[in-house]
């Protein structure tokens, strides 16, 4: 019983941890523009870095914006180069490129604004052009992008509540297994607080064996995942942005399959000390 | 010592099982109580060990109301009693000392006292040979001793035995009766339902007769 129970949980915890580190990592690479509220523009005119971090405060000040990341050429060069180099076939210099590059910045509006309306203002001071960048992308498909958030957010608890009940009915099952043997016992003077506690502890340590493995093995999954996709340059930028699950998640999967396995072995051994008492 | 006042065991269906029992047995010693097939003995036995409860009516152990016990009282009862059931009920992923030595350990006595225990019933009964082995593994009839040893290991002042020579030869009976009949000796209160013509014929033992559901002395 307890290795069958161990063996459903790994795979159980193994599954839902994965679909959650989809979801979650799809967002990462994904969204992660839109949850910023980000407006991205390149300068107009050349300016240097002086008189670009000048205007960035002014516009920072004037709108009440609070976050601005300025963005050199240079860095915008070396941003693109680590994704794209081999595009560039040696054919232009490093600097004859940088030297095209305007600077360029990304503001962060205020949560309760409308980034729209912000963007037309601040292209209002002809300092700025529109940057196609993701950011805007995201801004217009912001609609779009919460409705997939909240489909995966949903997803993702319809598995997890699911795979829970199941654990809890096979809990019950295996307990029900054992049901002759737990008469017999108390047939013999065992009272039914002892029981419960003995299946108590069985059960839990036999779930945080299975809950354990099954959290490693979705490591490991991780792990070779992100080895593939470093070999592969043209996704190395999605792989800085894989992340493992945060503890929060951790917590948050391994109690709630802890709480299922105890919610189902309680359930099982209510019935069951009531269909002992009851045989009258 | 137990006192049957006015005991209803019915089924459903108002199928009377046990109607309007009375008996009172005063001194411990050996009793047998026997009836045709149907007649009620196990559900008595049922009654009587507290594993079921009756439809009305009280049953008292050494003045203790067995009937209205909740189950933490169930439970300490139980641990006072031997039962020998008709099917052994043995647990078949434990080896036969495993079985065996299960009162005492239900009622935490310490190693040194199982081992104790556990070596003088296991002398007494003659099962050294096989207690290792698993119930599957060993014969009917050495299921039966494992499961008399079991009921008798930890001293019991009240032993209820279910037709316990059920599975035995007329040596291996005669042996299990008298194991009981000693322990009757020895001060606990011993019921057998049997309908064993050939045991009852032979002993000098008092007589419950059970007839649709009532008792005939």
């Amino acid at each position: 019983m307890k290795y069958i129970l161990a063996t459903y949980l790994m795979f159980s915890v193994l599954v839902s941890s994965i679909v959650l580190l989809f979801y979650q990592n799809s967002n990462h690479i994904l969204f992660a523009a839109s949850e910023k509220q980000m407006i991205s523009f390149s300068f107009k005119n050349d300016v240097d870095i002086s008189a670009a971090e000048k205007i960035v405060s002014e516009m920072k000040k004037k709108y009440d914006l609070p976050e601005a990341d300025l963005h050199s050429p240079a860095d915008q060069y070396n941003e693109f180069a680590k994704s794209f180099s081999m595009y560039n076939q040696g054919v232009f210099e490093a600097e004859e490129i940088i030297s095209l590059i305007p600077f360029a910045v990304d503001f962060t509006a205020p949560a309760e604004s409308n980034p729209n309306e912000l963007k037309k203002l601040l292209l209002s001071e002809n300092i700025f052009v529109s940057s196609d960048s993701s950011s805007s992308w995201a801004l217009k498909f912001q609609s779009v992008i919460k409705f997939i958030e909240n489909t995966g957010r949903f997803a993702f608890l319809v598995l997890f509540f699911s795979s829970a009940l199941i654990t809890a009915s096979v809990v019950r099952i295996l307990i029900f297994q054992d049901a002759p043997k737990i008469k017999i016992r108390s047939f013999l003077g065992e009272s039914f607080s002892i029981t419960r506690w003995h299946y108590f502890i069985k059960t839990s340590v036999f779930s945080i064996l299975g809950l354990t493995s099954g959290l490693g093995f979705s490591y490991l999954v991780f792990q070779y995942i992100l080895i593939q996709i470093k070999l592969k340059p043209e996704f190395s930028f999605v792989a800085d942005r894989l992340q493992f699950l945060d503890l929060s998640s951790i917590a948050f999967l391994f109690f709630g399959f802890l709480t299922a396995v105890i919610a189902g072995s309680s359930w099982a051994l209510k019935q069951l000390q009531a269909e002992i008492d009851d045989q009258a | 010592m137990l006192r049957i006042r006015h005991v209803y065991k019915t089924y459903q269906n108002d199928r009377h099982i046990l109607r309007d029992l009375n008996f009172e047995i005063s001194e411990s010693g050996l009793y047998y109580i026997t009836g045709n097939s149907g007649s009620g003995k196990t559900t008595l036995f049922k009654l009587i060990t507290a594993i079921a409860k009756p439809t009305s009516g009280e049953i008292f152990f050494k003045n203790q109301n067995i009937s209205t016990l909740l189950p933490e009282g169930v439970s300490n009862f139980r641990k006072k009693i031997g039962i020998l059931f008709q099917d052994y009920k043995l647990i078949p992923d434990m080896n036969i000392y495993e079985n065996i030595a299960l009162p005492l350990k239900i009622q935490k006595n310490s190693t040194s006292e199982i081992s104790k225990k556990m070596d003088q019933m296991t002398e007494r009964l003659g099962l050294r040979s096989f207690m290792n082995e698993y119930p599957e593994h060993i014969s009917g009839g050495q299921q039966q001793k494992s499961a008399l040893a079991r009921a008798l290991v930890h001293n019991p002042s009240l032993i209820i035995a279910d037709e316990p020579t059920g599975n035995l030869d007329p040596q291996n009976s005669a042996d299990v009766v008298q194991i009981l009949a000693d322990c009757a000796s020895a001060g606990a209160l011993v019921l057998i339902a049997t309908h064993d013509q050939t045991i009852i014929q032979k002993t000098s033992a008092k007589i419950f007769k059970l007839v649709n559901g009532q008792i005939i002395l």
